[in-house]
């Protein structure tokens, strides 16, 4: 194919997958233009679910809802209407309303009725669905964009730009500011906000330990980790700085005490750390893989039971203490720490990273203090060659190479989105058998962990919600099965589906099945952040009010510290909530097609095996993104 | 260094799994230790002894029996709330070939024998499950299976032995525990005794039986109501009434009504089940 013909065909393909739109769409409107008629509506509400979850009614229609609870005082709140009703068991809760306003609406109890009260969730469908429509199209038109785009390329892109705008090898040195250098070589920094963080986490560990099994939603530990922590982690945190959370997370700072015997000034005052070296097969993200998704198995306890919010904390603080007395250095953070595998690998994404200023200063520079250490800080606790590093991965953000470096060589840069992906292999990559099926795994196991986590906890299904929460032993470990088919084998499977695709499609006999995998399921990284991200929303805008309550009653012993104690559940935005949740699965969208065609070009030798071999992958993306736009408000 | 590092983990682990007992100890509240409360278990000796209940109550044939103190809380109920409680009864009992007695007294300041608008009477209550297997606790009377009660008013008192008419013909008997919903009798009949013999199988279901064979007599001294019991031990229909079969125990509860502290209906304090052991 070349450029000419591809731009040709593209544009006649454009037309016609507009005229087949706006087909579908006539017949969508003309399907959901039924007159409006009253409907009475009997819910009945038990822990933690709606029947029928799924209300569906058109616009214009007077929708009368009778409430009926069938254990203990349950709510009825409906997203973009504002409006409420509950129902005492015995009682009858009423609502009545005009269905003016379209699209799908999740209900919500909003009454505290047991621990999973936050994510019992119903469904009103008010059609016509203009948004799920106007999602649909949008997808579909990104896709189109991009196979334009990428029709008309006639070689192979020399310097590779984001958007076709910004080199992405661009970077701005943050540290070119006095205060900023001077901040990053102190030794109070970042030491002073792991204290600080060390402070929060005690009242977190305390409010979770006194906290028993109580709701989650008015316990400072289950609220600050699972709904604060993790919001900002995955919508701010990671995209926009990386592993910033494990710059300040407080968790190592036990090992490192145990290991250096000091924790501001450096010298090795006292090690009762044996010292020893990770096996260098498991030095990848392989480890990180298995353990977050063996996290996940316990999900339904320990983001709605501050007891169990208490154990995993526990656990993985003795687990970092204890490899700290094994293994070197940040081992734990590194190759342990379930929270540290996607941080690593979707921080190759964000806005930040540290890097050499010159690398002939580097070069010429010997002893290489920011690995090896001297008076002025340790050597790479995360055991990286800051010299010579051109990833995020495996950075934790500690800033030891800004103190240790004499030539003040290191840098803080803001780089384009993305930069660290088309990064060049270096040799421990090689060494280690990293940026391989470990990332692309990581990548993939993400989406499937989002699948589950959204279907249990924003999802209107309560037989998944018992499954999820062990409600019985045989539907826990279908959980589970099912957990394992849809992480390691349907998505990764899928995915595989279109990479054979993609290489038949190439036409290329050299590339191997397994170097396009792995070098596509990083368009995955941006997906995997705005599907999180969407994720979090609907966990932060209806639940953030509950922590206003536990800043003022951290250990729900009537405490009211800044008069907030008493403030309602108030959800915010909820109205405008699915429209947000498209739009960052979009920008996701838009990420993963710019960075595709990219990594094809890298994957396939030529242009027109690059241009044949990203059209499955684009395919694919488009249709993941339909279940996505789908799963969100369809 | 080795053992070192061992040892060191082992505390690290000791400690955290002592935290995690102690949580998983108090994950539903701080553990209250509860005493097991033993059935108080109350003799109903033979004594070949007929009191007529018709001249008294024969307090010095009550004198040579030992009793059982037993003690009283609220009825549970959502509202009103209780104003007083009767801290305790003293109970006795014995049987003659015919008949079983039973004997219950409690401390009380007034003598409430008159029932009129906001003015209720004292009274007490015996009350037997009927069927093999009663519920571990009484709760309230009638609420968790059948029972047979025997519910002495002072009021009916009066009205049966000193042929006392009431002051009104408005009648409420509270049998409802609920008081916004006080059921009101408005055709009251003449009184066959001082003891109403009742039937109950939940809450709102208490109904008089049509024959009652159940005599009592109550008398007011010194601060304490003393009050008798009395029926044929055997019983006339098993289906309603308490069976006493000899040497076997069985179970009663015993309650109390204070009438100048507003008690009626529901508004009581009951005891726990007391067991009968009839030689």
């Amino acid at each position: 194919m070349t450029g000419d013909r591809g731009g040709g065909s593209g544009f006649s393909k454009k037309l016609s997958i507009t005229a087949i739109l706006f087909i579908v769409y006539s017949l969508w409107f003309v399907a959901n233009s039924a007159s409006a008629e009253e409907r009475l509506i009997e819910v009945k509400a038990k822990k933690f679910v709606y029947t029928p979850n799924i209300i569906k009614v058109h616009k214009g229609d007077t929708v009368k809802i009778r409430l009926i609870s069938e254990d203990v005082h349950h709510g009825f709140y409906i997203d973009g209407y504002g409006i409420k009703t509950s129902a005492h068991p015995g009682q009858e809760g009423s609502l009545k309303f005009t269905a003016d306003k379209t699209g799908r609406f999740s209900i919500r109890c909003s009454v505290t009725c047991g621990a999973l009260h936050p994510y019992m969730i119903g469904h009103l469908y008010v059609t016509p669905n203009n948004l799920w429509l106007w999602g649909l199209l949008s997808v579909i038109g990104l896709g189109c964009i991009s196979f334009i785009a990428a029709s008309r390329k006639k070689q192979q892109d020399e310097k590779l730009k984001l958007f076709g705008i910004i080199p992405l090898e661009w970077r701005f040195p943050l540290t070119k500011f006095k205060p900023v250098r001077a901040l990053l070589k102190s030794r109070w920094f970042p030491l002073l906000p792991i204290i600080f963080n060390l402070f929060v986490f005690v009242i977190i560990l305390m409010a979770g330990f006194v906290g028993g099994l109580s709701s989650g939603n008015y316990n400072f530990g289950v609220m600050i980790v699972w709904i604060l922590w993790w919001v900002l982690l995955m919508m701010f945190m990671v995209p926009l700085i990386g592993r910033f959370w494990c710059m300040m997370c407080p968790f190592p700072l036990i090992g490192d005490w145990i290991q250096r015997g000091k924790l501001l000034t450096v010298g090795r005052a006292k090690s009762w750390g044996m010292g020893k070296r990770w096996p260098n097969k498991w030095r990848n993200l392989w480890p990180l893989v298995i353990l977050f998704w063996v996290s996940t198995w316990f999900s339904g306890f320990f983001t709605v039971k501050p007891f169990a919010t208490f154990l995993l904390l526990g656990t993985i603080i003795l687990l970092a203490i204890i490899v700290a007395l094994f293994y070197e250095k940040r081992t734990f953070c590194l190759f342990v720490c379930p929270v540290s595998g996607f941080q690593g690998l979707y921080s190759n994404f964000s806005l930040f990273g540290v890097r050499s200023r010159d690398q002939e200063v580097c070069k010429k520079h010997a002893p290489k203090t920011c690995f090896v250490g001297n008076e002025k800080g340790y050597g790479c606790p995360w055991m990286e060659q800051p010299y010579d590093m051109n990833r995020n991965t495996y950075c934790g953000l500690c800033f030891e190479c800004f103190k240790t470096c004499p030539h003040d060589n290191m840098d803080l840069v803001i780089r384009p989105f993305g930069q660290d992906l088309f990064a060049e292999r270096k040799r421990t990559d090689d060494i280690f058998n990293r940026r391989s099926t470990d990332e692309a795994y990581k990548a993939l196991t993400m989406v499937g962990i989002f699948l589950s986590f959204f279907v249990a906890f924003q999802g209107p299904f309560g037989h998944f919600k018992d499954m999820v929460t062990a409600k019985t032993f045989g539907g826990y470990i279908h959980y589970l099965l099912e957990s394992f088919a849809i992480d390691f084998l349907i998505i990764p499977g899928s995915m595989f589906l279109f990479v054979y695709l993609s290489k038949l499609a190439s036409k290329s006999k050299e590339v191997k099945l397994k170097d396009i995998f792995v070098n596509f399921s990083y368009c995955f990284i941006p997906v995997g952040i705005a599907i999180w991200a969407a994720f979090s929303l609907g966990i932060i805008l209806p639940n953030g009010s509950y922590l206003l309550h536990i800043i003022s009653d951290p250990f729900a012993w009537g405490w009211n510290l800044f008069g907030t104690a008493k403030f309602p559940w108030t959800p915010v935005f909820t109205g405008v909530m699915p429209y947000l949740q498209v739009i960052v699965t979009l920008i996701g969208l838009v990420f993963a097609l710019d960075f595709g065609y990219k990594f094809s070009q890298q994957t396939y030798k030529n242009v027109d095996e690059a241009k044949r071999g990203w059209i499955p992958i684009l395919i694919y993306f488009v249709l993941v993104h339909i279940f996505f736009i789908k799963l969100f408000v369809g | 260094m080795k053992n070192k590092v061992i040892i060191i983990t082992l505390v690290f682990v000791a400690g955290f799994l002592g935290l995690v007992y102690y949580a998983i100890m108090h994950s539903r509240g701080i553990p209250v230790k509860i005493e097991k409360i033993e059935t108080p278990v109350l003799a109903v000796p033979f004594i070949d002894t007929r009191i007529d209940l018709s001249k008294d109550i024969s307090l010095n044939t009550w004198d040579t029996l030992s009793g059982k103190e037993i003690k009283l809380m609220y009825q549970v109920m959502v509202l009103p709330w209780p104003k007083a409680v009767v801290p305790s009864v003293l109970v006795k009992a014995f049987r003659t070939q015919e008949d079983i007695y039973f004997y219950v007294s409690w401390k009380d300041d007034t003598e409430d024998r008159t029932h009129a608008m906001n003015q209720f009477s004292d009274a007490c209550a015996i009350m037997f499950p009927l069927g093999k297997e009663a519920q571990p606790s009484s709760i309230m009377m009638g609420f968790i299976g059948k029972t047979n009660i025997w519910h002495w008013k002072a009021s009916q008192d009066n009205e049966y032995w000193q042929g006392a008419h009431p002051k009104t013909d408005a009648y409420a008997d509270f049998y409802y525990p609920f008081e916004e919903k006080e059921l009101f009798v408005v055709s009251k009949q003449t009184p066959q005794s001082a003891v109403s013999d009742l039937l109950a199988i939940r809450v709102g279901t208490v109904t008089s039986k049509e024959a009652n064979a159940i005599q009592g007599r109550g008398f007011w001294k010194d601060g304490a109501w003393n009050v008798v019991f009395k029926r044929p031990l055997k019983a006339e229909n098993i289906e309603e009434d308490t069976g006493f079969e000899l040497g076997k125990k069985r179970l009663c509860a015993f309650a109390a009504w204070n009438g100048s502290k507003d008690d009626r209906g529901g508004r009581k304090s009951i005891s726990d089940w007391v067991e009968l052991d009839i030689k």
